[in-house]
Formats: C-alpha cells, structure tokens, sequence
C-alpha cells in the first residue's frame, strides 16, 4: 500500500514537473483600448490606434478643410488613402492605423461632408473588371458610362520611430504622421503627427 | 535504503520529465524534407509550449522552401510576434529545472533571420512598406548596446534588402544612408566578401535583379563542460563553397558572399544565463556531495550512537542530507541546445539588370577547391523581371528552394483543411 501511495505521489510530481511552464490557455475579453491588460512590450498597442485616430479627427475638423473645400465648389471634397509609409521596426501597423483612421472618417463625416476613394490596385482592377462586363452588356449599369473619381486630396499616413535598446529595456518612439496634399496644386494643406513613446523591459536573464 | 532509491529514482524521473525533446528538424529534413516538416508541424498546440516558436518557425522555414510564400509570411508573423513583442516566460523554472523550461525566443541572430525571411516574404509578394519594417528590425535585434562595446549589426543582406526598398520608394537619399551605414562596417572576410561590386549607389541603382543565395547549413549547440553547464556553438558541415549563376545559359559569374551565419552567431557576446548555468553546476555538485556526507553521518550516528537523542540527530541528518542530495539532483545545469537548425550557412549575393519578361536561372555550386558539386545543380528556376522594380530570387544550394512560377501559387494554402491565418 505504501509502495502503492509512493508511486502515486511520484506520478504526480513527474506530471507537474511535465507540465511546469505550459501554461493554461484561457482568454478574456478586454477592452481595445485597454493598453495595461495583455501583454507588454514597446510596439504600437490598439490604444494608441485609437488615440492617434481621435487625435487626426479632431484636427481634420479643426482645420475646417471640409468647410473651405465646399464654400468654393459646393460639393465635398473626395479623399484618396495612399499607402502608409512604414519606417519601423513594426510590420503590419499600417493597416490597424489606416483601417482604423478610414474608419472613424467614415463614421465621423457623412458623404455630403466628405467621400473617399479607393486606390489599392487589387479594389481598381476589380473595378476595372466590373466595367468590361458592364460594357458587355454583362452587367447593367444604373446610371450610364461613370469613370472613376478623382480625388481633391491625397491623405498619406508615414510612419517612422526612434528605437534604441541597452539590452535590459526597448525604447521605441513612434510618430504617427497624416498629411492632406491637394492633388492639383500638391500643396500641403494640413499635416499633423501624434508622438508616443512606449518602454518595456527585457528579461536580463532570458539569453 | 529502499526509501533513498526511491527518492533518487523520483530525481531521475523529474529531471527526465522536465528534458523532453524538441522536435527533430533536422532528422525530418533527412526523413522527408520540406514536406515532412510541414505536415508534422501542422498542428502547432500538440508542441510544448516553450517549443512553439521554435517549431513555428520551422514550419515557416518549410512553407518557404516549397514555394508557399503567403503562408509560410503567416507562420513567420505569428513567430516574429512571439520573438519581438512577447515576455516569453519560463525563465523562474529555468533557474531550478533545465533551462530548456524558458520559452523558445532564439538567439540574436536567429530573430535576426525571423525578421529577415519574414521581410523577404513581405517583399517578394509585393507589400515594400512592411519589408522594410522588417528588415529595419533585423538590423534592430542584431545590434547589442553599443555603449558596453558590443556589436552593431553587420549582416549585409538586410542593407541590401532596405536599399531595395528605399529605391522602390524613389528615396535615393534613404539608400544612400545605408550604403554609407555599410561601409563603416568593419572589412571582415569572414562575414562578407568586400569586394562585392555591388555596395555602391550606381550599381544598386543600374540592377533590377537581386539574386540571394544560400549555401550551407547554419550553426547548432552542444551542451559541454560541467554537467553540461557551457553551450557550445557549432559550425554547420557543408562542402559548397560558392555559386555561379547563368541566366538563360549565359553565365552571370560568381556570387558574392555577403553574410554567413556561424559568425553572426558567435560575435554576439556571453549570455548571461551562462554565468547562472555554471553556478547551478557548482551548486548541483555542491549539493549531491554535502546531502551524501550529511547522510553518511546521520547514518554513523544512527547505526554507532548511544542514547536515543543522538540516534534522532542522525535521523534528522540523513533526512536534510537526503533532501539535500535530492534538490542537488533535481536541479539541471544543462545549457538549452534548442536552436533554428534549418537555417543556411552562408548567403550569397548576385544582382543584374536583366531585360523585363520571363528568364530561367541556373545555379551551380562548387567547393572550395574549385570543383563543381554536380548534384547540387539547379536548372530552369523561374525568374520574372517586371517592367519596373525589382525581380527577387531566393534559392538554396541544399535542400533547394522551390521558387513558385506565379504570385497565385505562391499564395496558395498549403494545407486546404486548415487555415492559412491562425
């Protein structure tokens, strides 16, 4: 019996120390902005996402770039998202920020206030596609020949950071640069950036 | 007594339980190439968690060699996040138990290649904005603190790739930074042939075709020393010594070699975890030999001692000596020898400016007696030069590189029943 009990008592340290370190996997639900949760490191977070958005809105509406564009041609200005540059260290936080900043625009202003046009290549050859077979009589077409709109404003997003590391920390800086370029004239016509700077500590001992 | 091998058989097995082997690459690469790795790893939760980066990036290194870069870019992503912006964990059981408890994150270098292919997928499938992020942080993860004297990173296939991406963007000034960034570099022959007719603006600026080339198979680590206390990193065995290129059965003559991997590996310092290695070594012979003499004693005292208080003593010695004796045997001074064993020896660097259209390259491999390894030979690898830009071919001496003919194959899923993005 007392073999018996040993065994045991050993089966089960053997299984703890096997599965020391694996973890549980669970998940929680956290709020998008909610940048203490999660984990923590010195990359860009949702929230500041969601920050540098809030902050682009709030002076694309203090610039009045919207009224100015319609006191002189009556219509709303069209805005053409072109792509980010990136110049961090981070992949694919050009599209978080983009979908996020063209989301919000769309939420915010309604078409009569401001338009937006597509120009990814994959959308425009659909849209190139969409045509032929609309010309052949494919597809109907409501409103007769329709070419594709031109944009009044180019809105570029350049993303660029300082990152430093000692070993023991990563320090990255990030700015989060949007500008509005006219497309006749190529004068910049409003150009904002938000700064956020993010340290997180390296484990000294992992290596 | 029974009760002490008892105890040193628990040891035995707890030490065992907390040393389970990390998946063989290298004896799937031998059994079943590419395509064993791939299969194998398809189901990255029946890993250790602590291993799973590791194998994910194996299973990258896999997609990439048969052709699918779109999913093999996913798998080094979610790797990449797990390298860069992850806490890893593990590191307080690494301290008692084997260090092979900490979760995998890699070596420098081999964040280093991470961030290289992961930006290299970006690039080849068109997407120059989140290469060049990429690349900006292999040159981020190769650099150590330069205040304490360590090293700057010196891998020239990253600057490469970054002037590349500077060019497509019209921002000659952004390319020329680099190419001014790569010539301080230190004229060290065995990281790079500084002879590379390439390292300058109007070359760089002349080519639309960038040709890298690897040889070879890459460093891995042995556990030696005491109690295997020191980690040992190991030069990877390989004849080929350099390439030619044909296009078009004309030849473009021999590439450069611009980084090798063995001595990226070992010009990034000690580890701190070496100094903890070797005092839990000190520590684990310290503690075997202290709890046998502290049992040997109770022992003496129990079997020769007079009076019952002195034969309790010697009961309480043998038992701290025995739990002595046994933390002694459970702590692992071991060095962690898991490492990225799929990646190559060195690369190679061959660029061109080669007519718009659709060329077929070949590659011969040779020693460095001059001798050609005929088996090694590749014919017929699809090149399409573009109108404007770049036409990038990645390709390996051993075990080659398909290169997929079409963008649409190279985003095709691998494995249909499962998700490409997970």
């Amino acid at each position: 019996m007392r073999s018996l009990l040993t065994i045991l008592v050993m089966l089960g340290f053997v299984a703890f120390a096997s599965a020391y370190g694996s973890g549980c996997q669970q998940s929680t639900r956290v709020a998008v902005d909610d940048d203490e949760e999660g984990v923590s490191h010195s990359g860009p977070y949702a929230a500041d996402a969601k920050e540098v958005t809030a902050y682009i809105v709030k002076e694309v509406k203090r610039q009045k770039l919207i009224e100015n564009f319609k006191a002189k041609y009556k219509e709303p200005p069209i805005v053409a998202l072109i792509t980010p540059t990136n110049n961090t260290r981070f992949p694919e936080i050009t599209e978080f920020f983009q979908e996020d900043l063209l989301t919000a625009l769309n939420e915010v202003f309604t078409r009569d206030q401001m338009r937006f046009v597509i120009r990814e290549s994959e959308v425009l050859s659909e849209v190139d596609r969409e045509k032929i077979e609309k010309e052949a009589g494919e597809y109907t077409d409501r409103t007769g020949r329709r070419t594709k709109l031109g944009a009044d404003y180019f809105l570029r997003a350049k993303f660029t950071s300082l990152s430093v590391t000692d070993g023991a920390k990563n320090d990255d800086t990030v700015k989060y640069s949007y500008e509005f370029i006219d497309t006749e004239t190529s004068e910049l016509m409003f150009k904002s950036s938000k700064d956020i700077r993010r340290v997180s500590k390296t484990n000294a001992v992992y290596r | 007594m029974i009760k002490l091998q008892w105890l040193v058989l628990l040891a035995v097995l707890a030490l065992g339980a907390g040393c389970s082997s990390v998946y063989d690459a290298r004896k799937a690469m031998s059994e079943g190439g590419y395509q064993k790795v791939m299969t194998d790893t398809q189901d990255i939760n029946q890993f250790p968690e602590r291993d799973r980066t590791l194998v994910l990036n194996y299973r990258a290194h896999a997609k990439m060699g048969l052709g699918y870069w779109q999913s093999a870019r996913d798998d080094y992503l979610r790797a990449w996040n797990a390298m860069n912006l992850s806490e890893g964990g593990g590191v307080a059981a690494a301290h008692w138990f084997s260090e092979r408890q900490k979760f995998w994150m890699g070596d420098p270098y081999e964040r280093m290649f991470n961030s290289w292919y992961l930006g290299m997928m970006y690039f080849m499938l068109g997407d120059r904005e989140n290469s060049m992020a990429c690349f900006r942080n292999a040159l981020y993860v190769d650099t150590g603190d330069l205040k304490q004297g360590e090293y700057a990173a010196d891998w020239l296939p990253t600057f490469i790739m970054r002037i590349r991406a500077y060019l497509a963007r019209q921002d000659e000034a952004g390319a020329k930074a680099m190419l001014d960034e790569l010539k301080r570099l230190p004229k060290e022959p065995a990281n790079f042939d500084a002879s590379c007719p390439w390292l300058n603006m109007d070359a760089q600026k002349d080519a639309n075709t960038i040709m890298m080339l690897e040889l070879g198979v890459g460093p891995f680590f042995t556990a030696e020393g005491h109690h295997g206390s020191t980690r040992v990193i190991n030069q990877g065995e390989y004849r080929e010594s350099f390439v030619e290129v044909l296009v078009n059965g004309e030849t473009l003559g021999r590439a450069y070699k611009i980084g090798d991997t063995f001595f990226q590996a070992i010009t990034r310092g000690g580890r701190v975890m070496d100094d903890i290695l070797k005092g839990k070594a000190i520590a684990k012979t310290a503690s075997i030999a202290a709890g046998a003499s502290a049992m040997h004693i109770g022992r003496m005292l129990v079997v020769h001692g007079k009076g019952k208080g002195t034969k309790t003593a010697g009961a309480i010695a043998m038992g701290v000596g025995a739990a002595v004796m046994v933390a002694g045997l459970l702590a692992n001074a071991e060095a962690d020898t898991r490492g990225n064993v799929l990646l190559p020896g060195e690369t190679h660097l061959m660029m061109a400016k080669l007519p718009p259209g659709e060329h077929k390259v070949e590659l011969r491999f040779f020693d460095s007696n001059g001798r050609e390894l005929a088996n090694l030979r590749q014919r017929d690898i699809p090149l399409r030069v573009p109108e404007t830009g770049d036409a990038v071919l990645l390709a390996r001496s051993q075990p080659r590189y398909i290169v997929p003919r079409t963008l649409e194959e190279a985003r095709m899923n691998p494995l249909p029943a499962t998700p490409v993005k997970q």
